[in-house]
């Protein structure tokens, strides 16, 4: 404590005392003065940069940098003013020697070096080197380079690299001079050089480059593979490259793919210009490829089996670092698989034969390989080749500790192999067997090694018949195996427990009594002798019973919030941008309605960032787009009216509702309205409250403004009846025809008044046409199908829109399964071959008939055409128009269900985001199913996207835990499902088994659905895979619920009996 | 910014003499008189296995990337001092944190000098560590105890390792994270093992809920109230080679919900890993920090705390503010400034920052907070203009590109019209406008 309050004193005055130190370096007395100021250039093809030099007295401050820039600055001082300036003059006139002048014109004069005094000319040196590669001769490279690097190194490295980028560049062939079209070809791109050219300038890199340039360098790896040729040794030898080393270990690390002559690489390490680097010897080898280079693998595999160094030294670094040698297969016999042979596999068998591998090294490694983080491959190719060299248990026994690691492997392949080599390995005398029982801990509780742990119940199960003394440890550490929830496995379990556990034991009882409730089926009954009274009495209490409640929860919760004042709206547009809730578009929408007089007068001028934002903005949400023209045009003039221009929107007729309410926006703004649209949510997300509803109902009346039905059918369908009492006193105020409707939508009437044609026309007269009509029944049927989804009408018999689905009864079409697959001639055998098939849902569309555009519920029945992409019609494409079309009508969701049904659930497969955004409504506060959504759900759980079927059993966990769905009719549309084959039994029973053991509750609820399942299910031929699993869980669920199968269950159980693997599982089914 | 380049003098060695492993690490730093210690400490492991299968998995953290960055070999750090050893790493793509803190009790030696250093992880050593089994003898050197000795026998190979900025930021922005992380979770084996098993098979992405169900843990697709939000949540199979080993894992979660650390028990050691918001996220934004960095440390602060303070010393600034009757704010902006200059890490289960120095030039991670740099240079260029400011709120227009900003503070509660803000709403912590009208008012 005292320490750290003197550290904090200590802070302050470190940070006081550094003050007076740089104030008083400031001052510099100065004797006499000298001054010189030189700007110089440099501007040619690659470059364009300056330096300049000044000095003042003893010091000169040099800045450098690309002309434009203020650049970069360095001061040096010296002793005497005199000094300073002839260190300035030298490096001035170094600059000058390089080409600097002072208007940038790169001028190569001719040095001459300092002590020989010899003129150098280095401007024909340039020109003597492109004389060599003019003439493509690189036996003039070497005497070349002898005679002129010496003082033109610098020059030389770059016009090498200049001819590079000349020569060496991909470029259109016949922009350039002397072009002649080959007839063999259209292609007219390549390089300048032809491969002379390139190997020159290659040579030359590989002569005068040092360890960072040639990095850059690629292709002088392929003229290093060439250094036996005569041309290239003579360079080697002639300028002794010390990169070599790195720059093939740096391409080998940059791609997997690179691969180098291992020979050649010997050759150069016998040279001397490459030391050995266990690394680069190791990866050498392993890219050995017969495509590469002309050595066929068996050649490759007979030379390095004669080399000593090669399988001394170079072959164990394969232990060492991760390869890809697995993938080094070639064929020989015609027609055989590309993988007939494996160059490696080769040489290892023929080194360990021959003695010449050490093989317990090699054993040792091949299982230490196991447990590295390698590709599993590798590791499988190293398990092979201690098969095929007939490894016994006498090699294995000296690395049972290293297979024991295999245990604690996260790979499940891995333990399962380390299990099965320790089956062939206990009983031999040097088996430590402690040892392998502690290992084995952990392996005992993982799920994803069953294998491996049924291996190991058989060795637990030998060595406790020859070492009794050992049936404590071993018990214990088979009671571990009941937290994996495998009814087989626990059985299994079970069997050697009752055969070697103790009654006595109590560390065996505490522990199988704590695991209680993870034990399947029949088990913990089979272990009764081990468990207490108390551990086997059925507490009758911790049962619960699910039932469906089907209540109905209150909406109207959660205000929404209009803006107050311009900040507010300002970060709503912001707010808007980057967010897929559908209110905050609405109340965008809202507010050029009713909030303009609280815009700035400044307002477009701060709004441009937002509008920038938009014009780069794509939504995928067709409302948001709607919404994002408007805000284009508003934001410039926010009275300004404008046309809707669509035409590239074209979408599904629901998600097009939110043009007409923007129409009536632009309307209201044009005739000075300044009230809000009905439709307009008072609570979130898209509730109208009663009262609010009713409330501007008569603010239309008494302002005599027209009514527009779309707005009015939403409103209607976005308007629980709750809060009802409020709104009824407000009914009077209303004119008949509109009290009528309203006193229907609240429930308070059951009268459906659609042939009063009164009054009621009076609210539309001004808009008159053929629809009218039509129009108005529309808005009572939507009232009708919004309160009262699934019942008959007659009413509507009489109407012109009686053959309309939803409109007189809720629509109901038969659905129908086809079987389905691809076909194709096989080219060898000529004759026709089938994909597995699949199924594919759909059901029956009746005769499209005209809809008026206020009956929102029958918008897009029947497929719009889509003429310009791929897809043969309009699907919702993502989460966020689920959502929109969610909320345009909250009440009734047959549409939307049957629109999934037949876009998205046609088949298991596929992309489904618009699946994923239905999940998420069912799960909102409100939501209700019916038939037809609940298929869709029970498709959910059979989809390919793993996505979509987790968040599926998420929501079902949800559902039941509010008893908000009818488990029955669920398991109905499962067994539907299931008995038409429409998708993979695993995917769904992995879906619902998560109920299992969440509660009582979820586990009622899951027998529940499996005993639905059982009960309803038709299976025309052989039951379908996994079907097993399913029932496993039916007679867990069944112990754990204590209920008893049903009759119809039990009747289906009777008819299977007889199947081999469902056998014993009935049996003790028709027993409980 | 370029990125770190260093090259190691020697390699990490490990070698077997009289059934001993003897492991020494090489060990390299920018910072000279770092550098110039030859050895930090010296001794034996006490559990050589577990803590061979920490140091592996810390080398499967800084080898692998989650991100569109290639994974390369990046090394872990260690800090030596305090009777304790901690190795910090990061991912390649810096969305996964790893640190192993090793207690008094993990090691049984003598520490020569304390200071923090990068150390060499390479392909042999990592191999010998694989082979290392329960009941074997393990010697540690960080840094080569007897020079002459270890480069007689070995040869010097030089290696080279590039750090980038980025790494180097998410080294100091996730100790502020880390910072404001609450415990959430502590599950047993069993609960372990569980959880777990109920990571979605296969190549599963994406954020996941880990959720307590009638005493059980599991992964579930769906927010609950008091669920731990994991993104990326293939990330956490890093964990899985230690699995079989730990005692208890604790779940750590940032006040956000975007943030969360998994800290596995070891009883010697524990082994923290902590994962950015999502896969394709780092920790080197720089938003969490930026909030307390508008005033100035100075610098001289820096070699001050370096010459009191030993590597692995807890820092206290609450202790220091009672002591000295320093306004609070003040002090915790102190240890937020000195996380973020690299010079505090924080450790989570006994909730206090701890002295080291990350072995970089200080100027260097200075460097390293564009947003910062901007918002002063929106200052220096008289960008701002303050158009109302009351108590608790303030208007200002801020020069953009081509447009001109609004931005609102009005306490809590901050807003900016630029794309950055719209695109987060202040999620990835404040924008460089409303940074530099805060700096300014």
């Amino acid at each position: 404590m005292e320490s750290k309050i003197k550290f904090y004193y200590k802070l302050i005055g470190i940070s006081n005392l550094f003050k007076i130190f740089t104030t008083s370096t400031s001052q510099i007395i100065t004797t006499f003065s000298v001054s010189m100021k030189k700007h110089l250039k440099y501007i040619d093809g690659t470059s364009d940069k300056f330096w300049q030099i000044e000095v003042t007295d003893n010091q000169f401050k040099v800045t450098y940098g690309k002309n434009g820039t203020s650049g970069v600055s360095q001061i040096k001082s010296f002793d005497t003013n005199e000094d300073c300036i002839k260190a300035a003059e030298k490096l001035l006139t170094e600059k000058i020697k390089k080409g600097y002048s002072e208007n940038g014109e790169v001028i190569i004069t001719d040095k001459i070096d300092a002590k020989t005094g010899k003129v150098s000319n280095t401007k024909s040196i340039l020109e003597e080197y492109d004389a060599i590669i003019n003439k493509k001769n690189s036996a003039l490279l070497l005497p070349f380079l002898e005679k002129n690097t010496k003082g033109n190194l610098e020059a030389i490295r770059k016009h090498i690299k200049k001819n590079k980028r000349y020569w060496t560049t991909y470029v259109d062939l016949t922009l350039e001079p002397g072009y002649k079209k080959t007839k063999n070809s259209n292609w007219s791109w390549g390089m300048r050089g032809d491969e002379n050219i390139r190997e020159i300038i290659t040579l030359s890199a590989i002569a005068t480059f040092d360890k960072t340039d040639i990095l850059s360098f690629e292709e002088a790896l392929s003229v290093l593979e060439k250094a036996k040729e005569p041309n290239v040794l003579e360079i080697l030898n002639w300028t002794k490259p010390n990169w070599i080393e790195s720059f093939i270990l740096d391409r080998f690390r940059k791609s997997e793919w690179q691969n180098f002559d291992y020979k050649v690489l010997r050759f150069l390490e016998e040279n001397g210009f490459v030391a050995f680097n266990p690394e680069l010897f190791g990866l050498c080898l392993s890219r050995f490829n017969s495509w590469h280079g002309k050595t066929k693998p068996r050649e490759f595999v007979s030379f390095l089996a004669n080399d000593e160094t090669a399988y001394k030294r170079d072959i164990p670094l394969l232990y060492d670092y991760e390869t890809n040698i697995q993938n080094s297969t070639f064929s020989e016999t015609p027609n055989a698989s590309y993988r007939e042979f494996n160059t490696w596999n080769l040489l290892f068998n023929q080194l360990i034969i021959e003695n010449k591998l050490d093989r317990k090294t090699f054993i040792e490694n091949a299982i230490l390989i196991q447990t590295k983080d390698w590709n599993n491959n590798l590791k499988l190719f190293f398990r092979k080749l201690l098969e095929d060299i007939n490894v016994t248990t006498d090699d294995l026994i000296s690395f049972q500790d290293n297979i024991f690691s295999f245990f604690h492997n996260p790979n499940p392949t891995i333990v399962n192999y380390g299990a099965e080599l320790v089956k062939k390995l206990y009983d031999h005398p040097k088996f430590k067997t402690k040892s392998y029982l502690e290992w084995s801990e952990s392996l005992m509780m993982r799920n994803d090694c069953k294998a491996a742990i049924k291996n190991s119940l058989i060795v637990l199960e030998k060595i406790s018949k020859t070492n009794p003394k050992l049936n404590k440890p071993i018990a214990s550490l088979i009671a571990d195996i009941f937290i994996i929830s495998d009814l087989n496995i626990q059985e299994r379990a079970a069997k050697l427990l009752l055969k070697i556990g103790s009654e006595k034991d109590t560390i065996l009882s505490e522990k199988l009594a704590s695991y209680l409730s993870f034990m399947q089926g029949s088990v913990k009954t089979s272990l009764s002798k081990f468990l207490s009274e108390e551990d086997l009495v059925v507490d009758e209490s911790s049962f619960e019973h699910y039932h469906y409640k089907n209540e109905k929860v209150n909406v109207l919760v959660e205000k929404v919030e209009i803006p107050k004042n311009w900040n507010d709206i300002l970060f709503l547009i912001g707010r808007f941008i980057s967010s897929d809730e559908v209110i905050d578009s609405e109340v965008l929408l809202h507010v050029f309605i009713t909030q303009r007089h609280l815009f700035p007068s400044d307002y477009t001028n701060q709004l441009q960032p937002y509008l920038k934002q938009l014009e780069k903005n794509y939504f995928t949400s067709i409302l948001k787009t709607y919404i994002r023209n408007l805000l284009v045009n508003k934001i410039p003039n926010k009275d300004f009216v404008y046309k809707v221009n669509d035409k590239e929107l074209i979408t599904l007729n629901t998600l097009k509702l939110i043009k007409v309410l923007i129409h009536k926006a632009l309307q209201k703004n044009s005739e000075g309205s300044q009230l809000a649209l009905l439709s307009l949510p008072t609570h979130k997300p898209y509730w109208v409250a009663p009262k609010t509803l009713l409330e501007r109902l008569i603010q239309y009346q008494s302002s005599k403004e027209i009514i527009d039905k779309v707005d009015l059918s939403i409103a209607i369908s976005r308007m629980p009846r709750e809060n009802v009492a409020d709104a009824i006193p407000l009914l009077n105020k209303l004119d008949a025809e509109m009290k009528e409707l309203m006193s229907y939508c609240l429930g308070i009437s059951t009268e459906l008044k659609i042939n009063s044609t009164s009054v009621f026309s009076k609210l539309f007269q001004k808009v008159a046409g053929p629809n009218q009509d039509s129009e108005k029944i529309a808005l009572w049927a939507v009232a009708a199908r919004t309160y009262y989804p699934n019942e008959t009408f007659e009413e509507f018999e009489n109407t012109t829109l009686k053959d309309i689905p939803f409109v007189t009864k809720p629509f109901d079409p038969i659905i129908n399964f086809k079987e389905k697959w691809n076909e194709w001639k096989n080219y060898h055998t000529k004759e026709l071959e089938r994909s597995p098939s699949w199924m594919e849902l759909s059901y029956q569309l009746p005769q499209e008939k005209n809809v008026p555009q206020n009956f929102i519920y029958n918008l897009d029945l029947h497929p719009k055409k889509e003429r310009y992409t791929w897809m043969s019609d309009y699907v919702l494409n993502s989460e966020d128009n689920a959502y929109y079309w969610n909320s345009l009508m909250p009440q009734n969701n047959q549409p939307l269900a049957f629109l999934l049904l037949s876009k998205n659930c046609k088949t298991a497969d596929g992309t489904n985001n618009e699946l994923k955004g239905f999940l998420n409504i069912t799960n909102l506060a409100g939501f209700r199913f019916d038939e037809i959504s609940l298929l869709v759900f029970a498709c959910c759980f059979f989809q390919e996207k793993k996505d979509v079927r987790l968040l599926a059993s998420e929501i079902i966990i949800n559902l039941v835990e509010k008893q908000n769905i009818d488990i029955t009719l669920f398991s109905k549309k499962l067994a539907y499902l299931i008995s038409n084959k429409y998708g993979v039994l695993l995917r769904l029973i992995d879906g619902i088994i998560a109920l299992k053991d969440v509660s009582p509750l979820h586990n009622s609820a899951l027998f529940l659905i499996l005993d639905g399942i059982f009960k309803q299910i038709e299976l025309k031929d052989k039951l379908p895979t996994n079907f097993k699993k399913m029932v496993e869980n039916y007679l867990d669920v069944i112990v754990k619920t204590n209920q008893k199968p049903s009759i119809e269950s039990i009747q289906f159980f009777e008819k299977h009996k007889e199947n081999s693997s469902l056998k014993p599982l009935i049996k003790q089914l028709l027993i409980s | 910014m370029n990125d770190l380049l260093y090259k190691y003098q020697g390699v990490s060695t490990i070698s077997k003499t009289k059934g001993i492993n003897n492991l020494v690490m090489a060990h390299q730093t920018e910072i000279e008189e770092v550098n110039n210690i030859p050895c930090f400490f010296w001794g034996s492991l006490t559990e050589p296995y577990i803590t061979a299968k920490c140091w592996s998995t810390i080398a499967k953290v800084v080898r692998s990337s989650f991100g569109p960055i290639p994974p390369s070999l990046r090394d872990p750090i260690v800090s030596a001092g305090a009777e304790r050893m901690r190795f910090e790493g990061f991912s390649s793509c810096n969305g996964v944190y790893v640190r192993l803190d090793m207690k008094p009790e993990a090691i049984d030696g003598e520490f020569i000098a304390s200071g923090t250093t990068n150390v060499d992880f390479n392909e042999p050593m990592l191999n010998a560590l694989n082979a290392i089994q329960k009941n074997e003898k393990v010697t540690l050197a960080v840094g080569q105890h007897d020079v002459q000795v270890i480069t007689t026998k070995t040869k010097v190979v030089e290696k080279k390792v590039t750090l980038p900025p980025r790494w180097i930021k998410g080294l100091t922005s996730v100790q502020l994270y880390l910072a404001d992380m609450d415990k959430k979770f502590e599950l047993n084996k069993i609960q372990t093992i569980q959880l777990f098993q109920s990571l979605p098979k296969g190549n599963v992405k994406g954020e996941f809920y880990i959720t307590k169900r009638a005493g059980k843990f599991m992964f579930s697709t769906l927010e609950t109230p008091d669920s731990v939000r994991i993104g990326g949540v293939h990330r956490l199979r890093l964990l899985e080679g230690i699995l079989p080993i730990v005692d208890k894992i604790y779940f750590y979660e940032s006040s956000d919900k975007e943030t969360c650390a998994a800290v596995c028990e070891f009883g010697k050691m524990q082994l923290l890993m902590a994962f950015s918001p999502d896969a394709y996220r780092g920790f080197s934004g720089e938003g969490k920090a930026l909030e307390n960095m508008t005033e100035n440390l100075p610098i001289e602060w820096v070699y001050g705390l370096n010459s009191l303070l030993k590597s692995n010393e807890s820092f206290d600034p609450t202790m220091l503010s009672i002591a000295n009757d320093i306004d609070f704010g003040t002090m915790e902006n102190l240890s937020t400034s000195l996380s973020s200059m690299g010079l505090l890490g924080y450790d989570l289960e006994e909730r206090n920052h701890f002295y080291r120095r990350l072995p970089f030039k200080t100027e260097r991670i200075l460097s390293l907070n564009p947003r910062l740099k901007n918002a002063k240079k929106l200052i220096d260029n008289e960008d701002i203009q303050i158009i109302t400011k009351r108590h608790n709120h303030i208007e200002a227009n801020v020069k953009g590109t081509g447009v001109s900003h609004r931005v609102i503070i009005e306490g809590e509660n901050q807003h900016c019209t630029c794309d950055w803000f719209t695109t987060y709403q202040g999620k990835r912590g404040i924008c460089k406008h409303i940074l530099a009208v805060k700096m300014i008012s």
